[in-house]
């Protein structure tokens, strides 16, 4: 095992939530991360919308500061680093630790050359750069021949091309870790494709470290070392991407993975494992476990107690104590055919 | 189910060369350029491509609701021995919405968020059902509800869009469509707003509505799960052209337009099906309108391909391709 490079502690991000004039409720984006990434790992963070994978992200890239909980970049108390006074720590952290938006269109200046926002690093860094050096990162992004982007404004490039500018901006200084949040959702099929092979080839090459969050699951399988799948704000299951994609044992990473549809000529003959009813809402989640109100295998005891987080594998930590108790490893198949099941009763 | 068009006779709806462009300032940009496509009954076609294609546009232009910046400059859309582009606007009317209805990306923006979803539900009920009484109209509604799985339908009358999630909201959206027993349905990205558990209950939805209703729909997606899910027959379109047609199986077991195949080679990466595949990086779409869109993406271009557009040619059982390289 590679040296480790980020610990997560019980991580927990409230924001507070005005109901009516006088009362505050706390919605609770991210209610108890704990996670372990190491040096040149891909580590990736699923969940739908609303399940505080975005939040995480930002408080990874100090750009919130959490709650609670601690947070932990190369042995180095991070909100320390945030809270404290010292310039220095706080901009080795900025340097060691980088992230790239979504979207493109948005995360770059329009106002800036494309110069001036690959320069932008090096200047608050007080790092000496030269022409050539911006030449460096454009062409290691694929953006060649560099001459032609760099007295381009953000409008005059593709969405394509403009990732790859906020890929390079995030590069620029070396850093050891980069927080991918969702960076190919917004870009076309072909361009995603472009996109993922850019990242691994970088990972590569620099021997970066990546936290990606991404709800696109096929993505996240193809790259991914490891994994923490989330549902409002708590882990549901964390593992080896092995582990969690090919024996998944929560009845939510199982229903996720069945609810893709695959591009495959199989595909129309396959059904879709659909999980009833929605998410519930963030501001009265449910008491127990939280996922039991769309589970199909929730016992009276899911509706009262929050289950832990146990480790039933060397590595793979599962937070559903019926899925194991009850299924065991078998699970997976098991619980995958009653999401079809279920469903098919129902339809008239 | 493989063959959809034999089947079931004569197309219900038949597009022949249309062409539709956009003013912007003093250019003309021709968005969709001369794209035929026959939609028969109780199938789905899937219309791909991605961003700048044209698959938008080309819905739009179906039921003549284009912005007043673009101009249908050729071509018909036949429906029921009908063109649909000759028609008056009343007389459209009682097409569309009636008889071919259509479902956005966006349900939130598509909904009135001043009324509540009983009101506009029976409104476009009453609407296309003059003879019907008030009290029918919601029952009506209620059993629309009902059969797009919504729960406690009488309730949700009384919602106003905002109290509904994406999801349900997307529900609501599929039931005004089908208020009036449309023969098709247009679903432009009508999954690409949600999450992928409540994209599962659309879709599943789609299929068995299809199955119920003996539904034709067309479908507008760049995702070709979707595609491989639902669709009978796919349209693979690129820069406003269709460059390849054919059935969904044999369209990814066997692609033949260089497209389609960069299309499946990124969509094998992103799943993780093919590690060690690659595409090449040249993005964007050439502006000059001579020879094959396509050709400077293309790792086999011809000569031949920067002066000289290549015709569809049909291929074997079914299949049309727009390339040289079967020319």
């Amino acid at each position: 095992m590679s040296r480790l490079l980020l610990e997560a502690i019980e991580v927990k991000k409230y924001y507070p939530v005005k109901t009516s004039l006088f009362k505050t409720a706390f919605v609770r984006a991210v209610d108890g991360i704990s996670l372990k990434v190491c040096e040149g790992e891909v580590h990736c963070i699923v969940g739908e919308s609303g399940s505080g994978k975005s939040t995480f992200g930002r408080l990874v890239a100090g750009l919130e500061e959490p709650t609670s909980g601690t947070l932990r970049f190369m042995n180095r108390d991070v909100i320390e680093i945030l809270r404290g006074k010292n310039k220095k720590d706080l901009m080795w952290f900025r340097r060691n630790v980088q992230i790239v938006f979504q979207d493109p269109y948005s995360s770059l200046n329009p106002r800036k050359r494309i110069r001036e926002i690959l320069a932008r690093p090096f200047k608050i860094h007080g790092v000496a750069y030269d022409e050539s050096a911006l030449h460096e990162l454009l062409e290691s992004v694929g953006l060649v021949p560099p001459r032609e982007f760099l007295d381009r404004y953000p409008h005059q490039l593709s969405g394509g091309q403009r990732q790859r500018v906020a890929i390079a901006r995030a590069i620029a200084l070396r850093p050891k870790l980069v927080v991918l949040d969702e960076p190919t959702s917004a870009l076309d099929v072909t361009v995603k494709a472009q996109i993922l092979n850019l990242l691994s080839e970088l990972r590569e090459r620099e021997s970066l470290t990546y936290i990606l969050i991404s709800h696109e699951l096929p993505i996240v399988r193809s790259v991914c070392d490891s994994v923490t799948v989330m549902y409002f704000g708590r882990v549901v299951e964390q593992g080896s991407s092995r582990t969690v994609f090919e024996r998944p044992l929560h009845p939510y990473t199982i229903g996720l993975l069945n609810s893709i549809p695959l591009p495959s000529p199989q595909a129309k003959a396959i059904e879709l494992a659909v999980m009833e009813g929605e998410p519930p809402s963030p501001l009265s989640p449910p008491p127990g476990c939280r996922f039991h109100t769309r589970c199909p295998i929730a016992r009276e005891d899911c509706k009262v107690e929050e289950p832990p987080l146990i480790e039933v594998n060397g590595g793979h930590l599962l937070a559903c104590p019926v899925s194991v108790r009850e299924y065991g490893s078998d699970g997976s198949e098991i619980i995958a055919k009653m999401y079809l099941e279920s469903r098919r009763q129902r339809v008239p | 189910m493989n063959d959809s068009r034999r089947e079931n006779g004569d197309p219900v709806l038949s597009i022949r060369d249309l062409v539709v462009s956009y003013r912007v300032g003093r250019r003309r940009i021709v968005a969709v350029d001369g794209v035929s496509i026959d939609v028969y009954r109780n199938e789905c076609v899937a219309i791909v491509g991605e961003s700048g294609s044209g698959k938008s546009t080309l819905s739009l232009a179906i039921m003549r609701l284009l912005p007043p910046s673009a101009a249908i400059e050729r071509g018909v859309v036949l429906f029921k021995g009908r063109n649909l582009l000759e028609l008056s606007e009343k007389e459209l009317q009682k097409i569309r919405g009636r008889e071919i209805s259509m479902v956005f990306q966006d349900p939130t923006s598509y909904l009135n968020p001043v009324y509540k979803i009983g009101d506009q539900l029976v409104e476009t009920i009453l609407t296309h059902n003059s003879d019907m009484s008030g009290n029918e109209a919601r029952a009506r509604a209620i059993e629309l509800l009902k059969s797009v799985g919504i729960p406690s339908p009488e309730r949700a009358l009384t919602y106003y869009p905002h109290q509904l999630s994406g999801g349900m909201n997307q529900r609501v959206s599929i039931a005004l469509a089908l208020a009036t027993n449309p023969s098709i349905l247009i679903a432009d990205e009508p999954t690409s707003a949600l999450d992928l558990t409540i994209q599962a209950q659309i879709l599943r939805l789609l299929k068995d509505l299809m199955r119920r209703l003996s539904l034709s729909i067309i479908l507008i997606t760049h995702d070709l799960g979707l595609v491989a899910y639902l669709a009978d027959r796919v349209y693979v379109m690129y820069s406003g052209k269709v460059m390849e047609e054919d059935a969904v199986g044999s369209m990814f077991s066997n692609p033949k337009h260089p497209y389609t195949q960069l299309l499946l080679n990124s969509v094998r990466i992103i799943y993780g099906l093919d590690t060690s595949a690659r595409v090449e990086r040249t993005e964007g779409h050439l502006t000059d309108t001579k020879g094959c869109r396509f050709r400077h993406r293309c790792p086999y271009a011809l000569s031949r391909c920067e002066s000289q557009e290549p015709p569809l040619v049909p291929l074997n059982s079914g299949k049309v391709v727009r390339c040289w390289l079967y020319g």
